[in-house]
């Protein structure tokens, strides 16, 4: 390609470009002073209280979910079932064996909690919420939503089940994190509800009776059963519990289920120096369904929210050449688009559908999706590493969405090291020193290919 | 905005000061007005909601904004761009944006030969309401940075020097940045042109 020809591309991306120029709209002067007076009232009054985070109502995003047709189509077999179980039951007592086959065959759901959990009596606040929606479907994920009382957005995790990863969303600080999930934890998350359909199949419980929850009348039993693990955002293990479950006794679908539990579990000691906790939680507004749009379990991170570092993450430049290695071997010769963890994960979860079809994650090659998406997540040094280097105001660039692997001498990534000298990565993962008149003629030479 | 003037109002938005959020507003709320218009077209209902919903975001989150992740219009474009993909998702748009492609699709003539240059484009197809339609839809699939860059470069015609006083780089970067822009503009508009044959 020649520079008269490298001049006429430029031309014809500015004549293409300058269409977009034409029937457009000036700026709204009327508009923009009210959004001026709008904006700053909404900006002083997100100002006096710094702990104020983004407000989210759970009901609006509860709508959205019966918009989409799945949920509309599992809305309907629960209505199907719920009309089977008023014929069936009648006034008579619950079967419990038929509220088994209900949660089996309807064992996705959303439902909402209350907890509060206390070390020596204490109250500790931030394991405790008042509001927490959940979204579960087995084997697929779940997404859990914590609100203070004001319905602000506190916290909301997701958990993505076959990739064995968990993503933590805080919006008041603008960050989220990223961590594998154990095989330990995995299992218990999975685990959660056929244990409690196997204590209901048991027969191995005490009845409670019958008693109106919310205007509903409901029958209920109670089990012990400390190896009985609840999904509460982590899988938490308790020493001794004791669990109610409610079920409407014209449906046979769980309405309400109560929790009174102690745990030794180390995730949560860590917090009170190895003390043990108390936990009591309700659940509620229970919504049973054969399946639920995956889409809603999937994560959405705003762009400029900050990736978490942990301890054991490191960001040096090695790990973060390892972590564009790993990814391209992903991705047969790919660099992530961009170094915005959220977009490395999708791009990656792609790669590996595209690789290994879209039963990657259920058939056979399972544990080779399983290897390559850490191979994904090795990318997170990267990303953080380039973090670190925009932070430091290193002038970083990165050009993943045009070099590959093939491309060995082009410019992959830069960073300044002083006034005049570049750190240089190149496709091929080699790394240089240049100058800045260098890297003006290398960079020349690449937009000539 | 000079670097003082950009310290400046950053340290006013993470004190909570009144001034700063109206020194921003003042000096961005048009430019990004013009911006979602290019992006968005005549639809003024759309770019209204678009530029509010904008500025409604970053009034919420300015106490938290960070000057090391990027300049005050970096920001507040990551935001805007990502109302827009927003607004390009929602489905009414898929219809307009399929006859587009359908147009594409049916001209005659080496295509992609008139992107790379090697030959013409006919005036007819310049001036076309559904190349307007594909131009904007790849733009708005490019990372923010790039937008801004083409934008500024080939439609404000702005100077490689203000440019990086915008975007926070410097004018080697910004040379640097605009060859891959163009690049990866030439990429997403052959993607989101071609995609007729899967749509």
């Amino acid at each position: 390609m020649t520079a008269q020809n490298d001049k006429q591309i430029d031309k014809r991306i500015s004549s293409m470009l300058s269409s977009v120029n034409q029937d457009t709209n000036e700026p709204d002067k009327q508009f923009l002073e009210e959004l001026r007076e709008q904006s700053t009232a909404e900006f002083l009054a997100h100002s006096t209280d710094s702990n104020q985070p983004e407000k989210t109502i759970p009901i609006p995003k509860w709508r959205i979910i019966m918009k989409s047709p799945i949920a509309k189509l599992a809305a309907a077999a629960l209505v199907i079932a719920a009309v089977i179980g008023i014929s069936r039951l009648g006034d008579s007592t619950v079967a419990w064996a038929k509220v088994a086959q209900l949660m089996e065959n309807f064992p996705a759901h959303v439902h909402k909690q209350s907890r509060i959990v206390t070390c020596d009596g204490k109250k500790i606040d931030h394991m405790s919420s008042d509001n927490v929606l959940t979204h579960f479907l087995p084997g697929v994920g779940y997404r859990e939503d914590m609100y203070d009382r004001q319905g602000n957005i506190m916290m909301r995790i997701y958990g993505l089940l076959p990739r064995k990863t968990s993503i933590t969303v805080i919006p008041i600080l603008r960050q989220y994190k990223i961590e594998m999930l154990s095989d330990d934890q995995l299992s218990a998350f999975n685990m959660g509800l056929p244990r409690i359909v196997e204590c209901i199949k048991s027969g191995d419980y005490k009845e409670l009776g019958r008693k109106v929850i919310d205007g509903t009348e409901t029958e209920g039993i109670e089990f012990t059963n400390p190896f009985l693990v609840i999904h509460t955002g982590y899988p938490i293990r308790f020493d001794e519990l004791l669990f109610k479950i409610w079920v409407d006794v014209k449906t046979s679908f769980p309405v309400y289920m109560e929790v009174e539990a102690t745990s030794t579990d180390k995730f949560l000691t860590v917090w009170t120096g190895g003390k043990p906790l108390n936990i009591k939680a309700v659940m509620y507004d229970f919504q049973w369904y054969e399946d639920i749009d995956p889409k809603e379990l999937e994560p959405d991170i705003p762009d400029d929210f900050v990736l978490m570092a942990d301890e054991a993450d490191g960001y040096d430049e090695e790990k973060a050449i390892l972590g564009l290695k790993a990814f391209a071997e992903v991705t047969q010769g790919f660099y992530p688009n961009n170094l915005n963890m959220p977009y490395v994960l999708i791009d990656g979860a792609n790669a590996i559908l595209k690789r290994l079809g879209d039963n990657a994650w259920v058939g056979e090659q399972k544990d080779q999706a399983e290897e390559l998406w850490r191979h994904v997540i090795c990318c997170k040094s990267t990303c953080l590493f380039y973090d670190e280097l925009l932070r430091q105001d290193k002038d970083a660039v990165y050009f993943g969405d045009t070099v590959t692997a093939k491309d060995a001498d082009a410019v992959l990534m830069l960073w300044k090291i002083s006034d005049d000298q570049y750190r240089v990565v190149f496709g091929n993962l080699t790394t240089k020193e240049i100058s800045a008149a260098q890297l003006a003629e290398l960079e020349g030479a690449f937009s000539k290919e | 905005m000079d670097k003082s003037t950009e310290r400046e109002i950053a340290q006013g938005l993470q004190q909570g000061d009144r001034q700063a959020w109206l020194r921003l507003y003042e000096a961005y709320a048009e430019p990004v007005w013009r911006n979602i218009s290019r992006l968005v077209g005549n639809d003024s209902a759309a770019v209204a909601d678009i530029v509010q919903e904008t500025f409604l975001a970053a009034a919420r989150s300015a106490r938290n904004f960070r000057p090391d992740r990027g300049t005050l219009w970096v920001w507040l474009w990551t935001i805007a761009r990502r109302q827009v993909a927003l607004y390009y998702r929602k489905q009414k748009h898929q219809i307009v944006l399929s006859q587009a492609r359908q147009w594409w699709t049916s001209l005659d003539g080496e295509k992609f030969d008139w992107m790379d240059a090697k030959a013409d484009m006919p005036p007819d197809v310049l001036e076309s309401q559904e190349l307007v339609v594909l131009v904007r839809l790849a733009l708005s699939e490019l990372p923010g940075d790039y937008q801004t860059l083409l934008l500024a470069k080939y439609i404000d015609n702005q100077s490689a020097e203000r440019i990086a006083g915008r975007i926070g780089c410097s004018e080697v970067a910004v040379r640097s940045k605009l060859a891959r822009a163009r690049k990866a503009f030439r990429k997403a508009f052959k993607k989101t042109s071609s995609s007729t044959l899967n749509a």
